[in-house]
């Protein structure tokens, strides 16, 4: 893999609604991550150049099952296809969703603060 | 015999009396000799003992000719053949010396004997009187005698002047011809009877005199006739004239007259003339010529038929044109001999349209150059059949006409030969190309040599590449061939060959060889080969090295895979191209039950026939195109779900060796799947709202669902039913007609059952609908049963009835005589009272006027007076004396009623008559029954009038009908307008709807007890209605049909929307999960907040997050009332129960407000208002704030940051507009129409839409509400305008 491994972590969040952005940002920076949102995904590639994350935190409420594609679409990708995805939902069929679109981990919302944080230090040892 | 009978009779028998005998002189004895029929005379200086002259000697005994005088009697038989020699009979002439003897007809024998005897010609005019002289010179000479002579001769005279001109009559007639004579001093004229016929005109039918024919000789030579004939008359010369007539009927003559002087005894000059008509000869002259043509011309024909044989001729006459072909020319062309008329084009039909442009060539040759050129050409015959034929011809002159004879021959036969030898020669070729293209491409060579000879080995070509032989080498010794297979293998070589050699029938063996110093396999097969007696030993051969390589590999390779398929979870087999199995995992062993050994090899479909359909196989094949098949959740086992992959498997040239089926169980996924489903079922719930009993049964008849509705009505709780079989809740469902309905449904029908009595609660009036639910596999999987209360219409009707009778009743019941007349002064009704008055049955009254019912004149005169007094003024008459009645004087009060249409005019009057006594004697009583009467009537009318039911009987044996005044009002007529009946109305009842009725009709004829027909009406006067008919047999003596119909358009239009409550159910099925996410996102964030908050309270690590989260919250929380408003609004309107509170306010103040209210929240936005005058408006003053508020968040919400919202107020003089621009991205086109729709949501934006899509909806309704419009127009990429007008 060409990603330049530096002590911080990187995480990629992407949600429709800026309120739950800050509260991500809020919940998941502290010294060995950084947290960058973004509100929507039409140029996911473009965004994960930039800043080549280590997870990415990815909601589906986006128009046309916009969050779906984009998942299929950085798995479909020789650099990226590795990097591992938190899926996240409103939805009650989460499950069959996030398996259809290949993310490593899914979480329903509303969730619970402690559930995320788990989640993610998890999701980020196992790239390690 | 010896005598000879000799009678008067006889005399005249006709055998000889035609016969003119004469002899020379008199007195020479003459003998008349009659041998075999033939007469001869024969005179002579004969010597015989007779004393007569003349001798009659027969040979039998035979009849002498008229008048003869002298001895008979017959030659004596011993003579006959010497007479008959001695005469050389019948040739004799004579001279000649003869003797016989005869005997007399006295019977004595006498010798005759002559001496230089003659034959004597019997041709003579005398002969008519052959004896007469004779006898005459035998008279004695005497005066007496003389006299009597002259006398006698006299007579003979005039007998033979006519018979003369007897016989020139008949030889007139016989010939043809005509004799005339003119006497030239006198002018006589004479026609003889045949002149007259020749020119067709009845004997002597004209008068006589030289030019009586003149006019009918032909007109070309009348004038040269005329001059030559009178010429000939001046100068006294004989004329031949030949020239033609033309007879009254118009047939054309040819006459030959011929003239000559002759003169008198007197010494006058006398032209006789002799005419003959020629035409016939002449006719036959011409006919024969023509014949003798005919036949020269044959002879040549035949003659050039017989050289070509089985041939057909044709000839054609070059001047005239005139052709002829033979019968065999149409047999060839596969025609009936002549069965077409014969012209230059009769066969050019029957060429194959290939060579038709040829054959027309030469037709077009023989036409102008009279040249045949020699052709061959193909004909199709009538049977389809193609022939070749050859056609030959030849210019003949003949006469002076010039005739082309032809032949034409059919050749097909030796054709075909030509081209059957072509074909098997170029067969034969093609057979030995592909033989050694084969050859090549299997690497199979062959080799053959002479068994019995032992000859040399002749090679294929191939055979010598195998062998490496060298190419024209074709043929090598036996030991020559033993000697290029290995010497391992040639022992057992020899062996097969030899074994084949002594008879084994064929021997297979797999041998090497060695070949330009590398060994190679062959595959061989010898055999020997039996051909035209001799013994041919065969071999082929095959190069198996290379496949014997590749087994190996393969081998190899499928060990490994076998390997790893066996140790796979999932079912993984392999079939070939030929659906062959050949590979089975243990999956596949556990899973099918089947050992690897018993399927591999198999072919799928015969191991697994029940998968033999169509879609198999199709799928297959496409895999087997390339296709990869992927299906999600096959049923393949019982209770167990696969996801079945497909998968080509292709070898490294791209050719699809194979099929890969990989089936993953996904039976948990499924289940899991399932649950999730069930989450739906709230939505169960909202059914539960419905009016109607819905009730849902599974398979096994148990209840799975029970409505709210249901519990009310059957007092049986939910719990009490769900789970429970339903002949266990109801017992008694067993026996009910109900229960056959319910197994019906399951077996896939959708039953309607018509309003009855409720099956559970005999209190309710209920239509029950039963309804099949369909799994996936098309199995009915429950069944749906809902039940619609109608206890409140069906007692509705009950009472109608009621009424209906009670009405009836009275009339029935009334003493009164109560009739009804139409215009035309006919009863139309009368009441049982009437039929008791006249002793006859009503039916046969009615249509009747009173003295069409035998009513004597002076009661029925008066009575249509005061009823056309009625018809005419409107007005009520009183009359007395309507009926006659026996006994008594003047006993009936009749009052006569006008009805009245809807404009006013009189359509029918109504008669009450009552017996004046009776009415005297209770006179309140009357007023009472009157207003009864009166009341029930109304009533009965009203009940038919609210309900919008009409009543009507029908009779279907004799098709009448009648129909109660409200039926005539439904169809929007005129009550009793019309004459009832189905002819009537079947005008306003929707085409579409009239079979409908017509086939209830029948059923109702054919025994059908009940009927309901829904149907469109288009009424009278426009109006469009559903009507349903309701009708029953009722029995009698007359079978009659009662039946209701109901206006039940507003029904109708329920059903209908209870229609649209499935798609409504959809809708709030999207409805909720879209709640269910919208409601989460805010909690969400609520969520985290709190939680973050809580965790601060604990550690305290700064002011300024703390503020943000509690800001967050709150606004989460807005966000959450928001919804929750929403929600709550549009349930309020769903029950229509919004409520406007109206006041007067400025509505530039409210707007400000709530522009004030969005900008504080959201302080980088910018709105601009906009008003022309300040405007006043009567409204809710909240509502309005909520639709401003509404289109400005929109606005915000769907526009980006940087640009500006306007608003603009607008007075005008009735109403005032609001207006919302935005400059945002706009609105696809196809989706403003559904802008203001529950829950849409428009989608197309890049920002995030977020709500249930119902403030629009909330906003139209507000506005609706108030009276006013609203709306909005969008351009896409220029921005949105919503707007609202409220009236002022």
């Amino acid at each position: 893999m060409t990603i330049l491994k530096t002590n911080m972590k990187n995480i990629l969040v992407f949600d429709d609604d800026s309120d739950i952005l800050f509260l991500y940002h809020h919940i998941l920076v502290n010294a060995q991550t950084q947290v960058h949102t973004c509100r929507h995904c039409d140029d996911i590639m473009e965004e994960m150049q930039k800043y080549s994350p280590d997870l990415i935190i990815m909601d589906n409420s986006f128009p046309d099952g916009g969050g779906l594609i984009a998942i299929q679409k950085i798995k479909a990708d020789p650099i990226f296809k590795n990097i591992p995805i938190l899926f996240s939902s409103a939805n009650s069929a989460i499950e069959q969703i996030a398996a259809t679109a290949g993310a490593n981990a899914f979480l329903g919302k509303p969730f619970n603060v402690n559930n995320l944080r788990r989640l993610v230090y998890d999701l980020l040892l196992y790239e390690i | 015999m010896t005598g000879t009978c000799y009678s008067d009779q006889m005399n005249h028998a006709p055998l000889l009396g035609k016969e003119v005998i004469t002899d020379g002189e008199p007195n020479i004895p003459v003998l008349y000799l009659l041998i075999q029929s033939q007469l001869m005379l024969i005179a002579g200086s004969w010597e015989w003992p007779v004393f007569s002259e003349r001798v009659f000697c027969s040979d039998v005994i035979g009849l002498p000719p008229q008048r003869f005088e002298g001895t008979t009697g017959i030659i004596h038989p011993d003579d006959i053949e010497g007479l008959k020699k001695a005469l050389e009979w019948p040739d004799f002439n004579g001279p000649k010396d003869i003797s016989f003897r005869m005997i007399t007809s006295y019977g004595e024998v006498r010798l005759l004997m002559g001496e230089n005897c003659c034959k004597v010609e019997n041709n003579s005019p005398y002969a008519l009187y052959p004896a007469g002289g004779a006898v005459n010179a035998k008279q004695p000479e005497n005066e007496f005698v003389k006299k009597k002579e002259d006398e006698k001769e006299l007579k003979r005279g005039c007998d033979a002047f006519y018979q003369l001109r007897e016989i020139i009559r008949i030889s007139e007639r016989l010939g043809n011809s005509g004799s005339w004579y003119i006497k030239a001093d006198t002018g006589e004229t004479w026609y003889s009877d045949n002149i007259f016929r020749i020119h067709g005109i009845l004997p002597q039918s004209l008068n006589s005199h030289p030019n009586t024919f003149t006019s009918f000789i032909h007109g070309d030579e009348k004038i040269i006739v005329s001059e030559a004939f009178d010429k000939g008359y001046r100068e006294r010369v004989p004329v031949h004239l030949d020239f033609r007539i033309i007879t009254p009927d118009g047939n054309e003559k040819f006459i030959s007259q011929t003239t000559h002087w002759v003169h008198s005894y007197t010494g006058g000059e006398i032209l006789i003339g002799l005419v003959r008509d020629e035409t016939a000869w002449l006719n036959t002259c011409q006919k024969a010529e023509n014949d003798q043509n005919q036949l020269k011309f044959f002879e040549q024909l035949l003659q050039l038929n017989e050289k070509h044989g089985q041939t057909g001729y044709w000839y054609m006459n070059m001047y005239t044109r005139q052709t002829y072909f033979s019968d065999n020319y149409y047999r060839i062309h596969g025609l009936k001999p002549q069965s077409i008329p014969a012209s230059a084009n009769t066969f050019a039909n029957y060429v194959h349209p290939d060579d038709r442009e040829k054959v027309l060539e030469a037709d077009t040759r023989i036409t102008n150059e009279h040249v045949v050129p020699e052709m061959e050409y193909r004909i199709i015959r009538p049977d389809r059949k193609l022939r070749f034929v050859k056609r030959t011809g030849k210019l003949f002159t003949y006469g002076n006409e010039l005739v082309i004879a032809g032949v034409i021959y059919d050749v097909s036969q030796q054709k075909k030969y030509d081209v059957r030898l072509h074909q098997l020669t170029s067969e034969l070729q093609l057979l030995q190309e592909i033989q050694n293209q084969t050859d090549e491409m299997a690497g199979v060579s062959s080799m053959l040599w002479d068994a019995d000879e032992g000859g040399m080995v002749r090679c294929s070509d191939s055979g010598c590449k195998l062998f490496g032989i060298k190419k024209n080498i074709k043929e090598l010794t036996q030991k020559e061939l033993l000697h290029i297979v290995l010497p391992e293998d040639r022992s057992m070589f020899k062996d097969n060959l030899s074994a084949v050699l002594e008879g084994s029938e064929e021997r297979d063996i797999v041998f090497r060889i060695l070949r330009v110093g590398e060994v190679r396999t062959l595959k061989a097969r010898f055999r020997l080969i039996f051909y035209e007696k001799k013994k041919y030993f065969a071999a082929t051969f095959q190069d198996i090295s290379e496949a014997h390589v590749m087994q190996q590999q393969v081998h190899e390779g499928l060990q490994l895979n076998r390997l790893l398929a066996g140790n796979i979870i999932d079912i993984v087999f392999i079939t070939d191209v030929y659906n062959n199995i050949i590979l089975w995992n243990r999956t596949c062993e556990r899973m099918y039950r089947l050992k690897k050994e018993e399927v591999t090899g198999r072919n799928y479909f015969d191991v697994f026939p029940h998968y033999r359909d169509e879609e198999t196989i199709k799928r297959f094949n496409r895999v087997l195109k390339g296709d990869f098949v992927y299906e999600q959740n096959q049923n393949v086992f019982a209770k167990e779900y696969f996801n079945v992959h497909m998968l080509p498997l292709k070898s490294d040239d791209g050719v699809v060796s194979g099929i890969l089926h990989i089936l993953h169980e996904v039976t948990r996924e499924m289940q899991l799947h399932n649950a999730l489903n069930e989450r739906l079922h709230f939505i169960e719930r909202l059914l539960d709202e419905t009016v109607d009993r819905i009730m849902v049964l599974d398979k096994n008849y148990t209840y799975t669902y029970w409505n709210r509705k249901a519990e009310l009505d059957y007092y049986i709780n939910k719990e009490y039913t769900v789970g429970k079989n339903v002949l266990e809740v109801f017992p008694s469902l067993v026996n009910h007609l109900f229960y056959t309905e319910l197994k019906k449904t399951f077996m896939g029908e959708t039953v309607h059952l018509p309003p009855a009595p409720d099956v559970v609660n005999k209190d309710l009036v209920s239509e029950i609908y039963l309804v099949p639910l369909l799994n996936e596999r098309r199995e009915v999987n429950s069944v749906l049963w809902i039940a619609r209360d109608l206890t409140r219409e069906y007692l509705a009707k009950i009472e109608e009835g009621k009424k209906d009778l009670q009405y009836k009743t009275l009339v029935e019941a009334t003493p009164d005589v109560i009739t009804r007349w139409n215009s035309r002064m006919e009863l139309v009704f009368a009441n049982s009272a009437f039929e008791k008055r006249t002793h006859i049955a009503n039916e046969r009254n009615y249509g009747k006027n009173s003295i069409e019912m035998n009513q004597p004149a002076e009661i029925a005169l008066p009575w249509m007076a005061s009823l056309r007094k009625v018809f005419e003024t409107g007005e009520e008459v009183t009359h007395y004396n309507f009926l006659p009645s026996p006994g008594s004087g003047s006993h009936f009060y009749s009052r006569i009623v006008p009805e009245k249409d809807a404009g006013g005019n009189v359509v029918t009057v109504l008669a009450i008559a009552r017996d004046i006594t009776e009415l005297r004697k209770a006179e309140n009583d009357v007023k009472e029954s009157k207003d009864l009467l009166h009341h029930q009537n109304r009533i009965y009318e009203y009940a038919e009038a609210t309900a919008r039911i009409g009543t009507w009987v029908w009779y279907p044996h004799t098709n009448k009908a009648h129909y109660s005044d409200n039926l005539f009002r439904l169809f929007g007529l005129v009550p009793q307008s019309v004459e009832p009946g189905f002819d009537t109305i079947i005008k306003y009842i929707h085409p579409d709807d009239r079979e409908k009725l017509f086939k209830a009709a029948a059923e109702l004829k054919e025994g059908k007890e009940h009927i309901a027909v829904i149907y469109r009406v288009n009424r009278m006067d426009g109006i469009q209605r559903v009507f349903k008919n309701m009708a029953r047999i009722i029995a009698g003596d007359e079978t009659c049909v009662i039946g209701t119909t109901q206006d039940i358009t507003e029904i109708q239009e329920q059903n209908l929307s209870r229609e649209n409550a499935n798609i409504l159910l959809q809708q709030k099925r999207r409805f909720a999960s879209m709640a269910a996410h919208e409601l989460k996102q805010p909690i969400t964030s609520l969520k985290a907040a709190l939680e973050l908050l809580t965790t601060m309270i604990e550690s305290p690590s700064g002011k300024k997050p703390v503020e943000h989260l509690l800001q967050t919250s709150r606004k989460q929380v807005d966000k959450l009332t928001a919804l929750i408003d929403d929600l709550l609004d549009v349930s309020v309107l769903d029950e229509g129960k919004m409520k406007i509170v109206k006041a007067s306010f400025n509505l530039g103040e409210a707007v400000d407000e709530v522009v004030t209210e969005i900008v504080s929240a959201d302080g980088d936005r910018k709105v601009t208002v906009e008003s022309n005058s300040p405007v006043t408006v009567l409204a809710d003053r909240i509502r309005i704030q909520q639709v401003l508020n509404n289109f400005i968040a929109n606005a915000v919400k769907y526009s980006p940051e940087d640009k500006c919202i306007h608003i603009k107020i607008c007075r005008f003089k009735n109403h005032v507009k609001i207006l919302v621009c935005d400059r945002g991205p706009g609105i696809k086109k196809e989706a403003t129409e559904h802008l203001f729709e529950k829950y849409f949501r428009a989608n197309n934006t890049a920002g995030s839409a977020r709500g249930f899509g119902l403030g629009l909806y909330i906003s139209k309704e507000i506005i609706k509400e108030h009276g006013g419009d609203i709306g909005a127009k969008s351009r896409e990429g220029k921005g949105s305008t919503f707007w609202f007008t409220l009236p002022v």
